[in-house]
């Protein structure tokens, strides 16, 4: 095998994109450097060769300043917003309608935890997708995942496999999304940024659904408490007491509010699944969960309606600070 | 503050543009020998200095069947350059006065 073939046996480690761009000019530069009476790839070479991969691939992963695709991370951030509202409007509607009917939760095919934490865990990989500027296939992960998990609240039965409730499941879902999503969008709004702090965002958002996942096993076999008025209480002051503060830092920053928004809309939706649970456990009678339709449904859209404007106030502020930077 | 690989690239493409080997055979000329960067060290190097702006890829020639590319040092990467003699003299001369000040022991 010559030297050159040796070389480039070993440039195959270094990230793809780099090789297209640099590898001829790193192989002639090796060549160069090794005369022409050569031909065993020195040690040294090699280790600093092997070296060299990993510094680029962390460097490829998060490390170097990158002028983000700001309005293509705006999409992925909003649609998974918009698609988690769907989902829970859905949720809900399928939860009054089915006890308004009289259906038994049972008679639907139960889905549980086994299917839901690998759905769940699909977050974290279309950010990760994300912050490789795979935009496309990231947006498709993050879309598909929202819709199975819609799926899954429609299919899912109230007795045994009760998977996850309500609010643990907007927890699954909205404690990576606010970790991931959100700081994916505000720094991804067209200025140079580390990509270093979306990587820590994912390494947190991993564990965190893993362990979220993990604590709420014990519902396969043991079903769930009913949920009490006053928590729904506690988390819909804690979702609407920082509004204020969010929307004065929006003036300045406007990523903020969609940060905000996607923050919002697990905890108040979160809010929202206990309320339901709350009535739809403690009244179970047909009449009246029909009859307690237009009350829910008007509290759900009353709560909704902050996350969602702070959303699109901040989809459409991100979108022209993004066009600014390029008119710029 | 840039470290000493990337203050002794900048300085070695500073008089004219440089491909690879000429970069590596100036660094370790103007280090006396003491710095012998690697190719792949030089290449890591050099993306940086290209995404940060210092540089540029000024041309690229086949010679001899393989690719060889020349970088040129821009306004920012002078800049940056400049900065660091600033500082790099600003530390000479204040540590000359610390010594010099030292009872017993003359500076030459």
């Amino acid at each position: 095998m010559t030297l050159e073939r040796r070389y480039r046996r070993t440039i195959r480690l270094f990230p793809r994109t780099w090789r297209e761009q640099n590898e001829d000019v790193l192989v002639d530069t090796l060549l160069e450097q090794a005369g022409s009476d050569r031909n065993q790839v020195r040690v040294a070479d090699q280790v600093d060769l092997l070296r060299t991969a990993a510094v680029l691939h962390w460097r490829a992963l998060c490390g170097s300043p990158v002028r983000a695709d700001a309005s293509a991370s705006v999409l992925l951030a909003a649609s998974a917003g918009l698609a988690l509202m769907t989902a829970t409007a859905l949720g809900l509607l399928v939860r009054l309608w089915v006890i308004g009917f009289g259906l038994r939760y049972g008679s639907f095919p139960g889905i549980d935890l086994l299917v839901a934490t690998p759905l769940l865990a699909m977050w974290p990989l279309a950010l990760l997708l994300a912050t490789t500027r795979r935009t496309r296939l990231s947006l498709s992960i993050a879309g598909s995942t929202t819709m199975l998990l819609a799926v899954c609240y429609l299919a899912r039965s109230n007795r045994a496999f009760n998977f996850v409730t309500m609010d643990h499941a907007l927890l699954y879902i909205g404690l990576p999304l606010i970790v991931t999503l959100a700081l994916a969008t505000t720094v991804y709004s067209g200025h140079q940024v580390d990509r270093r702090w979306i990587t820590v965002a994912g390494l947190v958002a991993i564990p965190l659904t893993a362990v979220l996942a993990g604590g709420d096993l014990h519902h396969l076999w043991q079903p769930p408490k009913p949920y009490d008025s006053p928590t729904f209480t506690i988390v819909a002051a804690f979702v609407l007491a920082p509004t204020p503060v969010i929307l004065a830092i929006g003036i300045f920053r406007p990523q903020v509010l969609l940060a905000a928004g996607l923050l919002c809309t697990p905890l108040s939706a979160a809010g929202l699944g206990q309320l339901i649970d709350s009535l739809t456990i403690h009244n179970p009678r047909p009449g009246q969960a029909i009859a307690e339709t237009p009350q829910a449904i008007a509290v759900a859209a009353g709560s909704l309606l902050p996350t969602t404007a702070l959303m699109l106030a901040g989809i459409a502020a991100s979108l022209h600070q993004a066009r600014r930077a390029d008119a710029r | 503050m840039i470290r000493e690989p990337t203050f002794l690239i900048l300085s070695a493409v500073a008089p004219r543009p440089s491909h690879g080997y000429g970069i590596l055979k100036s660094v370790e000329v103007l280090s006396d020998g003491r710095v012998r960067l690697r190719p792949g060290t030089l290449y890591a190097a050099l993306d940086r200095l290209v995404a940060e702006g210092s540089l540029v890829i000024d041309s690229e020639q086949v010679v001899d069947g393989r690719l060889r590319r020349y970088y040129r040092i821009t306004d920012e990467g002078v800049a940056v350059l400049n900065e660091s003699i600033k500082r790099l003299e600003s530390n000479i001369a204040a540590a000359k006065v610390q010594l010099s000040s030292r009872p017993g022991i003359e500076f030459a």
